[in-house]
């Protein structure tokens, strides 16, 4: 039963960052379930509800990966538990009906796992999808890291220690993200090694941690612990600038695709975003590497919105994109 | 832990002193155990359906988070207006406004007219007469879960429904100001909601332009006094009394006239009848010719008692609920309990227009104890009334006798 009752996610590069407003904002109302906002900073004339967040738990079972690409990009898994009791052929012609009506970028060989999930935890008497609310962003302080590059080089040798103490169990001692408590969770631990991200960012996750994941807020350590695995993170994975500018082509699937959660100036932003238990990627506060962004365009990120596009952008395509992608980065 | 209300949901992080962290959540809510049902779990048994508080709204019944789905409990039915926070919440796509700024927000009307135009809410305000109407907001799918053979979708139970007094300007006067060009047949409708993958039809309703000049028709800013809440279409919304609540486009952007067929999947192909008066069909022969729904058919639903009700012996109870149609408004409702053998007229409540609900009371003593069997039936006042069974596959436009089963005792 604990099994189930772990929903949870880890930073998996491509998933964004809280910029600072999402986080004031989610910030607000830690136990209520949901904030109508009348924020005083914002002007008079804005208008502004934070939507309460849920995450799902997904049992293990045959198709669940396939699901987990597949399915909660557009909706969340409440849409499937509220259905009548279906037969296979039945949700098989829902599935359908996703990929050929709303244009759900499922793959032909994906159909049939995911029925085969559904029919298993919605239809079976085994344990059963469930859905919880992701409770609000912690709110601590993010420490700002302008120091000097010789402090840092210090700091990420205590950062490694850090690390090993607290974020190897899940991410692995290499960062991989292989650690054996972050088996069972959904999305699977980030690997560290697989892009960039600014200090603001790792630092906002590592002291507030990423709501509806398996990623903690671990604003209590001490300061000098918290500085030092980020400058151990950061470590991890140099920024890999792209060798030029991204092709035309990249942008104009970028804008035919991605945009409407990632926003057309890949902040995270897009209107479709808002809603998700963690924002779209903010690709300025994180560039992931180019084998990476290829990954995860192909295959999406197994218990987050971002669908596996193998079946709609081919290789080329999905290059394209990625490259575009990893031009939005602000270098520092 | 099935059916408790889920309102306080939380995931507690720590951190202990080895290090590990330790996940506890406080879950609330629906069980994993068992398939969720709406209205009964595998077993058979009634499941309390789940409640969650989004922003601006009350406890509401929970369908959905993303995109929110969110249905009126039935006890705001022994009231003509429900209120703001209480209103059901649906929408298609989950990329869903949740910040709008008045300040840069402009209503456009384009497309077949001489002038377009982009309007605030205050030029709205300003610059065009303000009229009001109570008038019934239904989704088309309303009682879905109530269908047998059960169909896919949005499981709504009774109250995907709400009556409001809506206020803000016709839309003939919009589209008079724009000056509508010769040739002009349909107008297109269309909010701030997107669905996360382009690909997916972005939502948009059409009406003939006929259907968009009838005076009835308005573009509302304010719904019973208030700014709408966000999640019932703030700042503006499209408000069609009569007809489902499909046509009543929330977050309203953009008024486009077309001198040529609207496409869209969401007329083309959703939200469409089977072409007869009821928009019937039978499972087995599905029917080849379809239409847009359009008009609410006239029907009666009770608010108290609720389902599976104790009542007394001997004692008066009061049963309530509304009635409301198309637009003819209502002239009689009866009530039942003999299971339809015999039926008695309910007292109205006040007229507050042919578009609004009209509450009814029965006052009912039983004598007997038992298991009975409450049936309320509505006439309107063009003479329609309601029908005994309906089915169509996308669980559309019901209007069948309801009942409740409670037990005197």
């Amino acid at each position: 039963m604990k099994k189930h009752l772990l929903i949870t996610a880890v930073a998996t590069l491509g998933i964004a960052a809280f910029t600072s407003c999402n986080r004031e904002k989610t910030a607000s109302a830690p136990t209520a379930p949901a904030a109508s906002v009348s924020s005083e900073d914002s002007a008079a004339s804005i208008h502004q509800i934070v939507l309460p967040k849920y995450s799902s738990d997904l049992p293990d079972a045959a198709g669940r990966e396939e699901f987990a690409t597949s399915c909660i990009a557009c909706h969340s898994t409440a849409y499937i538990n509220m259905q009548p009791i279906m037969t296979a052929e039945k949700w098989e012609a829902e599935v359908r009906k996703m990929q050929a009506t709303y244009g759900c970028p499922i793959a032909e060989e994906q159909i049939k796992p995911v029925v085969s999930y559904i029919m298993t935890v919605k239809e079976g008497t085994g344990p059963h999808i469930r859905e919880n609310m992701v409770a609000a962003a912690q709110h601590n302080p993010v420490i700002k890291m302008a120091r000097d590059p010789g402090d840092r080089v210090e700091d990420a040798k205590h950062g490694e220690v850090v690390f090993g103490q607290y974020c190897a169990s899940c991410h692995g001692v290499d960062a991989r993200g292989g650690g054996l408590a972050g088996l069972i969770l959904l999305p699977h631990p980030a690997d560290l090694t697989a892009g960039h991200l600014s200090d603001d960012a790792v630092m906002n996750i590592v002291a507030n941690g990423i709501p509806g994941t398996g990623m903690a807020s671990f604003g209590k350590l001490a300061e000098k612990d918290l500085r030092s695995v980020e400058s151990y993170v950061i470590t991890l994975c140099p920024d890999d600038p792209p060798a030029g500018p991204p092709s035309d082509e990249g942008k104009q699937i970028y804008m035919q695709n991605c945009i409407n959660c990632h926003g057309a100036d890949g902040r995270g932003d897009g209107v479709a975003s808002a809603p998700l238990p963690r924002p779209a990627a903010d690709f300025h506060a994180r560039r992931p590497n180019l084998d990476y962004a290829k990954q995860v365009i192909a295959n999406g990120i197994p218990g987050t919105a971002m669908p596996a596009w193998h079946a709609k952008l081919d290789e080329k395509q999905r290059t394209q994109v990625a490259d575009y992608v990893r031009s939005f980065f602000d270098s520092q | 832990m099935a059916g408790k209300p889920t309102s306080d949901v939380s995931i507690v992080s720590s951190i202990d002193r080895r290090g590990f962290i330790k996940i506890a959540a406080a879950v609330v809510g629906v069980s994993g155990l068992v398939p969720w049902d709406r209205w009964s779990n595998a077993l058979g048994a009634t499941v309390k359906p789940r409640t969650a508080r989004f922003p601006e709204k009350t406890d509401l019944i929970f369908l959905t988070d993303r995109p929110p789905q969110l249905e009126t409990p039935l006890k705001y039915f022994k009231e003509e207006i429900t209120p703001n926070d209480a209103f059901f919440v649906r929408w298609h796509v989950s990329g869903i406004p949740t910040e709008v700024d008045t300040a840069k927000y402009r209503l456009k009307v384009i497309g077949q007219v001489d002038k377009p135009l982009e309007l605030s809410v205050d030029d709205l305000r300003k610059n065009f007469e303000p009229v009001s109407v109570v008038a019934v907001c239904q989704c088309s799918g309303n009682s879905r879960s109530y269908f047998e053979p059960r169909v896919a979708g949005g499981e709504w139970g009774h109250g995907a429904v709400g009556n409001a007094k809506w206020t803000g300007v016709r839309l003939k006067d919009l589209l008079a100001k724009a000056g509508v060009k010769q040739g002009a047949i349909e107008v297109s409708f269309t909010g701030m909601d997107r669905p996360p993958i382009p690909a997916t039809p972005t939502f948009a309703k059409s009406l003939k332009i006929e259907k968009a000049n009838d005076p009835d028709v308005i573009v509302a800013y304010e719904m019973n006094g208030k700014e709408l809440p966000m999640l019932n279409g703030f700042p503006v919304r499209l408000v069609v009394p009569g007809w489902f609540a499909t046509y009543w486009v929330k977050s309203l952007e953009e008024i486009q006239v077309w001198s040529e067929h609207f496409k869209t999947f969401w007329m083309d192909k959703a939200y469409r009848i089977p072409n007869n008066p009821t928009g019937s069909e039978s499972p087995k022969a599905l029917a080849t010719d379809t239409v847009p729904i359009s008009n609410m058919p006239v029907r009666s639903l009770f608010a108290t008692p609720a389902n599976g009700a104790q009542i007394d012996a001997g004692k008066a109870t009061s049963v309530e609920g509304i009635a409301f149609d198309g637009g003819s408004g209502i002239k009689m409702v009866e009530v039942s309990a003999d299971g339809g053998k015999t039926w008695n007229a309910a007292k109205l409540g006040d007229d507050l227009g042919k578009f609004s609900f009209r509450l009814w009371t029965y006052d009912w003593t039983p004598a007997d104890k038992g298991d009975v069997k409450l049936m309320v039936r509505a006439t309107s006042n063009a003479g329609e009334k309601q029908i005994d069974y309906l089915w169509n596959r996308s669980g559309y436009r019901r209007n069948v006798v309801e009942h409740i089963d409670v037990t005197v005792a």
